[in-house]
């Protein structure tokens, strides 16, 4: 029998009715860390957490009571103390014992450190699958929205412009024409959009170390014959110098809030933008394009990142780029929010890791690997 | 039986110019709603419900056919600011969007819309679906005052 204990490969240890352990197996000199000369003779409550003793005198009691073969704290975790303090979750069946020199109970303990991680990160991922599913939903609701507005518009003048030739009318086909076309340019730059938006997810790109200051120039270069026209003076303030980011990137984030600022943001008389970097905690930094235009209503500062989604009254765009900002930036675990009120210019702002990561878990792969969503 | 004298006047909350246009045409055509009204967005439908602003001097529609998808302020929101409105909750409202998401239904309907109407791809449809929609609230419909 002793060595039937001693073999198991679960922890097993033996106490009397007063709580005294009389016996453990290796396994519990393992688990706990305790060599079994410091247990043996012991009160068995050194090897729970200090802040259940009181409670566990009194579960002992109920249980001497009531003896029988089940798990001890049906329902609840249950937590066992290493000798250095340290605390880990254990399961724990009771078997009571009768025997000559009175009764007994042998636990038998098993060390659920791995089953409850898997647990958590099986919870974690169903979760991540539910939000995945309903962006997915989402997503398939806004296009399917707004692929059919111009559907509409095309299938209703193509029915006028049929019965107007039927009857001969043809003062009115300039304008169904005109319609038409312009929804058609619509769809297209919608599906372009559509297409550059899902590239994002499905193409392999190459975390590596990028420049910020040569990625800001260079995008700032890219768009200077717009900022000229609109006489716009541009800052660059580069506290961070690099991002860990595959550098098209960083191109297309730095370009499309270029492209926001130039569209919707420089509206004052004096156009300023400023693109800056900073530090943002130890693993990330901040990047932002900040103007001084008419800002923007704060109501809308959580939808102005929706897909499709444009400022009111603005004519300008198809409300994707700001979309591709934020689905570059959650690809690198990465946040995107605009500061802004009416009058006082907007700042947009995304922060990207600072540093390759620390392990795989992060979702980021090492360069030249595919990273997926 | 049924009263033709008094005009109907239909307030059309639509942002996209050829969808307003379609509507306002086949209107014309089947000779339905007397007058018919038309804002861009959100923000401007509650102006002219509560005839403030520019829209100080409007006269309360007798039924709002409403897109959901507006800028300002959604369609959904100026559903619900309306029917929460004693003054207002008695006009009748259309939905009439390109929305078939379940989840916008259900909203407008637990918002107190009085009917649901999703915009037909098919030009006979569209036509069919304005003359009948029309017709049954300018003409069947009896409104309580």
């Amino acid at each position: 029998m002793i060595h039937v204990i001693e073999a198991a490969p679960v922890g097993m240890i033996k106490v009397d009715s007063s709580g005294t352990i009389v016996l453990v197996n290796r396994e519990i000199e393992r688990m706990f860390q305790y060599p079994r000369q410091e247990l043996l003779g012991g009160q068995v409550d050194v090897l729970i957490p200090l802040r259940y003793k009181g409670s566990h005198a009194a579960l002992m009691a109920r249980y001497a009571a009531r003896p029988d073969h089940r798990k001890m704290g049906e329902g609840r975790d249950l937590t066992g103390r290493r000798r250095d303090g340290t605390e880990f979750p254990i399961d724990v069946a009771l078997n009571p014992v009768e025997t000559a020199e009175g009764r007994f109970v042998i636990a038998s303990v098993i060390d659920v450190t791995e089953q409850r991680r898997s647990q958590a990160e099986l919870r974690r991922l169903n979760e991540s699958l539910a939000q995945k599913n309903a962006e997915l939903e989402q997503f398939v609701l806004t296009i399917s929205h707004d692929l059919k507005s111009p559907i509409v518009t095309i299938m209703g003048y193509i029915g006028h412009l049929r019965r107007d030739i039927q009857v001969g009318r043809d003062d009115e086909l300039p304008v169904y024409a005109e319609r038409i076309e312009g929804a058609a340019v619509r769809l297209k730059q919608k599906i372009d959009d559509l297409m550059r938006l899902s590239r994002i997810g499905r193409e392999a790109h190459c975390p590596q170390e990028v420049s910020l200051v040569e990625r800001a120039a260079a995008a700032i270069e890219a768009r200077r014959p717009e900022f000229v026209q609109l006489g716009a003076s541009v800052r660059l303030n580069i506290e961070e110098p690099t991002a860990w980011c595959d550098p098209q990137h960083i191109d297309q984030i730095l370009d499309n809030l270029l492209g926001n600022a130039i569209k919707y943001g420089c509206t004052n008389p004096s156009p300023q933008i400023c693109v800056r970097s900073w530090r943002a905690g130890d693993e990330h930094i901040g990047i932002s394009v900040e103007d001084n235009g008419a800002g923007i209503d704060p109501r809308y500062a959580d939808r102005i990142f929706d897909l499709f989604w444009r400022l009111p009254s603005k004519a300008e765009g198809t409300g994707v780029g700001l979309s591709i900002v934020r689905r570059i930036a959650s690809l690198y675990h990465g946040k995107t929010w605009v500061e802004t009120s009416p009058g006082n210019g907007a700042k947009f702002s995304v922060t990207l890791p600072s540093k390759p990561p620390a392990d795989s878990r992060s979702g980021l792969t090492p360069p030249g690997e595919r990273m997926t969503t | 039986m049924t009263d033709h004298s008094k005009p109907v006047h239909f307030l059309l909350v639509e942002d996209d110019e050829d969808h307003a246009d379609l509507v306002a045409r086949a209107m014309r055509e089947h000779r339905v709603g007397n007058t018919m009204s038309r804002v861009a967005d959100g923000e401007a439908a509650l102006d002219y419900l509560y005839q403030r602003g520019g829209h100080a001097k409007a006269s309360r529609p007798d039924v709002v056919l409403l897109d959901l998808n507006l800028p300002k302020l959604g369609g959904q929101e100026v559903l619900s600011t309306l029917k929460s409105d004693p003054e207002l909750s008695a006009i009748p409202v259309v939905v009439l969007t390109t929305s078939e998401a379940d989840a916008d239904r259900v909203k407008a309907y637990a918002s107190r819309a009085n009917s649901y109407v999703v915009k037909p791809l098919d030009f006979q449809q569209f036509h069919d679906m304005v003359r009948q929609l029309g017709m049954y609230w300018s003409i069947w419909n009896r409104p309580p005052a």
